[in-house]
This record gives structure tokens, sequence and C-alpha cells, in this order.
């Protein structure tokens, strides 16, 4: 070890950070560590929940290759995230940047903008939606003032999932904060400077803020990919629990906990659980491998 | 120097003490957790059930009465509604915490017996007496020889009907002593040529689907459940006549039906209680709970195709059974509490047939001088059936039992979005039951 050794007073003070980070130690091996253990256990088991779990070795990880719903689930999850992802991002960013000019009551639009993300993967919104979507909801009766007759867009399969779209992107608020104080960060000079040289609005966006911005999007974006992956509660709540019309709900975390406690194959559902952590952890290594090519760090790095 | 370490050294201490203590309190707060066992000398039982806020209601004014006869005992509630009751009593049993009485009922009960969660109560006949309850209706509820689950009551599926939507249709209503599938179909069609009317509520629960396939002769199990009891072309057959009522227009759009279904809303909500419908599949207990949100009087009816019908296809079954856990430490308490359940009149005054009608002569009678018109139609309707002389419905496999309703409904519902044909659907519900057992 090639550590310079502590004076008595610094030894003194990192053994009070080791007591006081104790409890998230705690925390950590209890809450998080031991259940994750526990799963990848119970993945190799056939287990119902009611009796003790029996070892099958890596049988539930073989069924998962010949299980239609949960490619369905898969491929309802990853439409999800392609198209919400982006979407979201775009919306954050665009009002941020509106936000930026500096406008009267900054705080308050900001503390209204926020307010959805509080509150979008709750009971309440997941609700609302379905009020909002619903075949007599706002949507359709502001359809109805143009003759139109819409379809009950949260109960038609062809557009549920859409519908959940919408309302994950409408959660834009976290990523917007992150992207106002990255638009705060970066010094007027280059703007003046920019603006000397006679580039207009569209130029500074595009070679002064987007560069100097590109290490938060790439924040956000493994942030929101990481997330929209684990989508539940909004699919839970507007389909009430089963995912459907048809399976066109059915995001991979609800199929998992429907799998572990509706059908008690909580086996099944742990091998599932860990084919997400590699599915997650796979997708958030290529961003990190990608991330070299597009993430500009204005350190030289 | 010597006076701060010592000063450093006390809010170190004091650090690691303020640790200690959330721990403490996270350890007390878990023991608090603990409920079942003695309080103040009472023995403390658990009882779970899932129902309506009336049913909450009714159930804890049983239970003030069960414990002025028990003063020794001491009940706690606890109750949900239906949607997460088996998730939450899965959770609670892979914890070995499993309430000591419980509501139960098929299919989702028979994965309970199967892995021994629950007692067998005949080790309780003592104290728990079932001489007054007819030996049918504990037929589900005795595997390999031991009993256990005792019914709460009788009830059956049916159709509601009323009589002031037919009228204003300007549709005689149907005799259901000789209507087929055919003229639900037509009757439906009638009904909804009146603006804001629909003849029919979109079947989406399998509520006419047991009748349908006794009619043909099957059933959803072989006798002994071990095997899948109806065949491919009958099962496609009910979807080719589901796909039927859809086009003709007799009944609310498929959309308009899911998203009813989703939201949770119950029979009070049905378009028959906003008096927009004239017709809804019920199991038939609910009537009273229909009739109360819609203001006006429903009749019951049997579902089509009786007259001709291979086999009887209506029938009357418990819808509800009381159970108890098998690692319960008072069996006896929670025998006591059970007995009372079913053997009560007083108890039955209470809840009359919000759980079905009472199993136990003696109780039923001691409850009919005071049924109210909807609950003497709903005696009246099973005392039709069962003049039909029906088989009873076999029992559900234990494995895949639980399964099927949410099967059926997935691919009723691929059905009626046309992502699958009749036949499809069919070939496909076959293969993923058999997947399951």
């Amino acid at each position: 070890m090639l550590r310079r050794p502590l004076s008595r007073a610094a030894r003194k003070e990192e053994r009070t950070a080791w007591v006081f980070l104790l409890p998230w130690f705690v925390g950590m091996a209890g809450v998080t560590l031991g259940p994750m253990i526990a799963s990848l256990y119970f993945s190799m088991t056939d287990y119902n929940l009611l009796s003790s779990p029996k070892w099958v070795g890596f049988e539930n990880y073989g069924k998962m290759l010949d299980d239609p719903r949960l490619r369905q689930s898969l491929s309802v999850t990853f439409i999800y995230v392609v198209l919400s992802v982006p979407l979201l991002l775009a919306v954050a960013l665009a009002l941020a940047m509106v936000l930026n000019r500096g406008i009267k009551g900054l705080a308050f639009y900001r503390s209204v903008y926020y307010l959805p993300s509080l509150l979008g993967a709750s009971v309440a919104v997941g609700i609302l939606w379905r009020q909002v979507f619903g075949t007599d909801g706002l949507v359709n009766k502001f359809l109805g003032l143009f003759g139109v007759d819409g379809p009950g867009w949260i109960s038609n399969p062809d557009t549920a999932l859409y519908s959940l779209v919408i309302l994950h992107v409408w959660t834009f608020g976290s990523s917007m904060v992150i992207f106002l104080a990255g638009l705060r960060q970066i010094p007027e000079q280059y703007y003046e400077a920019a603006a000397l040289d006679g580039a207009g609005r569209l130029h500074q966006f595009r070679h002064v803020t987007l560069p100097l911005l590109t290490p938060i999007i790439f924040f956000n974006l493994v942030l929101q990919v990481i997330s929209s992956f684990q989508s539940f509660t909004q699919a839970f709540v507007v389909s009430g629990g089963t995912g459907g019309p048809s399976d066109s709900t059915l995001f991979y975390s609800l199929y998992l906990y429907d799998e572990g406690f509706g059908r008690l194959h909580m086996g099944y559902a742990s091998a599932m659980a860990w084919l997400l952590v590699v599915i997650v952890g796979f997708l958030t290594a290529i961003n990190f491998y990608f991330s070299k090519r597009w993430v500009f760090y204005g350190d030289g790095k | 120097m010597n006076h701060s370490s010592r000063l450093s050294r006390r809010s170190r201490l004091r650090a690691v003490g303020l640790t200690c203590s959330v721990f403490a309190l996270a350890l007390t707060a878990g023991c608090a957790g603990d409920s079942s066992g003695s309080n103040g000398g009472k023995t403390v039982i658990r009882f779970n059930w899932w129902g309506s806020d009336s049913r909450h209601e009714m159930t804890k004014q049983m239970i003030a009465v069960f414990e002025k006869e028990h003063p020794n005992i001491d009940v706690q509630p606890e109750y949900s509604n239906w949607d997460d009751y088996w998730k939450k009593l899965s959770t609670s049993a892979a914890a070995s915490d499993m309430p000591d009485v419980l509501q139960i009922t098929d299919p989702f009960m028979y994965s309970y017996i199967d892995n021994g969660q629950l007692m067998d109560l005949k080790k309780v006949k003592d104290v728990l007496h079932t001489d007054k309850l007819p030996a049918n209706s504990m037929a589900m509820t005795t595997v390999k020889g031991g009993l256990y689950g005792v019914p709460a009551g009788d009830s059956a599926f049916g159709i509601a009907a009323d009589p002031a939507v037919f009228k204003k249709a300007g549709v005689p209503m149907p005799d259901d002593t000789k209507w087929s599938w055919d003229d639900y179909v037509k009757v439906s069609k009638a009904v909804s040529k009146t603006k804001g009317l629909v003849g029919t509520v979109m079947p989406l629960y399998p509520n006419d689907l047991g009748p349908w396939l006794r009619q043909h002769g099957e059933d959803y199990w072989t006798e002994d459940g071990s095997q899948i009891g109806f065949t491919e072309g009958t099962m496609a057959g009910y979807w080719e006549w589901v796909v039927k009522l859809r086009d003709s227009g007799g009944t609310t759009s498929a959309d308009a039906a899911v998203e009813a279904l989703s939201s949770g809303a119950g029979v009070e909500q049905s378009l028959v209680a906003q008096h927009k419908a004239a017709m809804t599949d019920v199991s038939v207990t609910q009537l009273g709970a229909l009739e109360g949100a819609s203001g006006r009087e429903a009749k019951l009816l049997l579902f089509p195709g009786e007259k001709g019908a291979s086999q009887v296809g209506a029938y009357t079954k418990p819808g509800i059974f009381f159970g108890a856990s098998a690692r319960t430490e008072h069996p006896k308490e929670a025998a006591e509490l059970l007995d009372f359940l079913v053997n009560s009149p007083e108890a039955a005054k209470i809840q009359k047939f919000d759980r079905g009608v009472p199993n136990n002569p003696d109780v039923l009678k001691a409850i009919t001088p005071e049924l109210s018109p909807a609950e003497k139609r709903i005696a009246d309707y099973l005392g039709r059936v069962n003049a039909l002389k029906p088989t009873a419905l076999h029992i559900p496999n234990a494995k895949a039992g639980p399964a099927v309703p949410e099967i059926f409904q997935r691919l009723n519902e691929d059905v009626l979005f046309n992502r699958l044909s009749p036949k499809a659907a069919a070939k496909k519900f076959i293969s993923e039951i058999k997947s399951q057992l």
C-alpha cells in the first residue's frame, strides 16, 4: 500500500467517518445485497412461496428462452424505452433552455415543471391518466369537438403503450432541473465570442451549448434508460395490474411481479430479475463505451 | 490538546450511541409488529378477508358479537379489496406470517391446500361443528380426506336483467327457460337499437364459460382434476359466440368494457346500475348491491342454452370459504371463530347473503323472516337452479387451476381486439393451461 501514514488526528477522523457510514452499510447489506444474493439462489430453485425451494440449477434460465410472454414483455419494454427516453430528454432540454433565459418567476416555473417528476410514478397520477385517456376522457372530449370519435386510448391494445409513453415524457422535470444546472455552468463569454464571430442562435446552440452539455445529456440518458427499464407503477395502475389489454402494456417488471406473486413462480421471477440486471448493465456499458465518441469533457479527457 | 481529544472521544461515543439507539428502535418496532399472541390475558387471533366497504363494516360488527360471546379472544381484523388479496397472502405465507383465520375461494385456495398451508379442520371438529353443513357444500374443500375450509354460503352465476330498460326499448323480456345463446345476441341487438341503450355488458370474466362448457357435456377439468376437461372445439365455439355478440352491436365496445374492468369498477358502477344496459352477468349475491345502486328492481335470469343441452350448465356452489392457517398457534380459538362464522344465526343476521346463502339450514331459517326482497329473489334463483338437478362442478387442478382466470381474460381480449381468431385462441388456451400442469 502506497499510502502516506495518517496522522493520529486524521486516523481518528477516519474512524469517526466509518462509524457514521455504518448505518448505510448495514442498510446496503441488509436491504439490497442480502435480497440480491437470496434472489440469485432462488433463481436456481423451484420456489412457490408456499413451500420450501427445491434446487433445479439453471432450469429457470432455460425456460426463459421458450416463453412468449417474456418476449412480449421485453419488446413492450424496449419500445417504451426507445420512444420515451429520447422524447423526454428533448422536451426536458427544450424547457430548460427556455427557463434559462432568465424569465421572471423562474423558481415558480421550475417547481411547476418539476412537480410531475415527483407525481408521475404515483398511483394517483395513474388513475388520473385513466380519466384523461379513457373512452369518455378529456382527450376524446376534445377530439369530439372536431367530430372525431376517439378510441379508449388506454384500453385499446394498439394505443395503450403510447399513452404510457406520454405519461413518462410528462415526468421530464428531474432531467430538466439537471439540464438547467448544466446550462448555468456554460460561461457567458463563449456565447459572446460566438456572437462576435457572427454565429446565430442555432449555431450557438449547435456549437457551444450542445458540446458543453454532452456530459449532462449523457448522465440523464444513463439514468433515464435505467429507470425506464424498471417502470412498473404506471402500467400496473392503468391496466389494473394485468399488463393488458392483450399484454400490450406488459412491462418487464410487471410480468416479473405477476410471475412471482400472482402465479407463485418465485424461482422463475428471480431468474427474470437477474436477466434484467444483465440487460440494464449491458445497456449502461454500451452507453459508456459509445460516450467516448460524443461526450465532451471540458478538461480535455 | 488533552482536553480536546477527550471532547472528540465524547462526540464519537455519542455518534456510536446514536447509531445503536437507531438500531434498537428498529428492533423494537420489529417486535411490536408481531401482534399474534396474548394481549392482556386475551388470546389474539388475526382474521383476513377481502370484500367491499359494506362487507368490511358488517364483518367488524360480527367480530364485535363474537368477542362478546368469547371474552377471552381478541380478533384482529385485516381486510382489503379483491385485487391484491392473493398476492399479499402469498407474501405473508412465505414469511410464515399468515393470519390465523382466512377467507378463501377456488381456484386460488388449492395452491395453499396443496402446499400444506391450511389446517385440516377435522383436527378441531370438537369445536368447529360441521354436522349441519351439507356434505356437497364441503366437497370442494375436502382434499385427500382432509377438510381445509368451511363454506360461507352458496352462490351462482346468472344474468341480472332490468325490466325497465327492456320496456323502454320495447323489447319483451326473454324467457330464460327456453332461450338459446343466439337469442341472447338477438335480444341484445334489439335493445341496442334504442339510442343510449345497449343490450348487454360485454362479458370479460369467465362467468358464463362454466355453464357453456357443461352444456356441451364438458367441464374445466376432468372429474379427478388431473387433466383439462374441455375440447378445443367447444372453446373455439364459445369465442365464436363472443365475436358474434361483439359484431352484433348488442353490447358495449371492447374498449369501454376493458376500461371498466381495469378500473376495478364493481357491479355498482356497471351500465345496468346506470340504466344504460338491459343485462349483465353477475355473481347473484351481488343483486342487492346492484339494486342499491340502480334504485330499481332487477330480475335474475338463467344463462341461455339450458333447453336441449346435453347436461345442465347452471350450477350452485359456495363462492367463499373460511379456513385456518396450518401454522396457527391457537387452533382452538381459530376454530371457535370459524364455527361462529358458519353456524351462528347472530353472525348471519348481520351479513345476510353478503358471502352467499348460508349452507347451514338452521341459520338460513333463522334469517329468512328478515330477508329483503332482493335477497328473496336470490334465494328463489338458487332454488330454480337446484331444481334443474345440476351436477357438481369438477374440482380444479391444484397447480394449473389458479392460472386459468388470468389466461382466459388475456386470450379473451386477444379475441375481442381481433388479435387471435377464436380457433387460435382456443388452441393457445389449452396449451397455456397444459404448460402450468
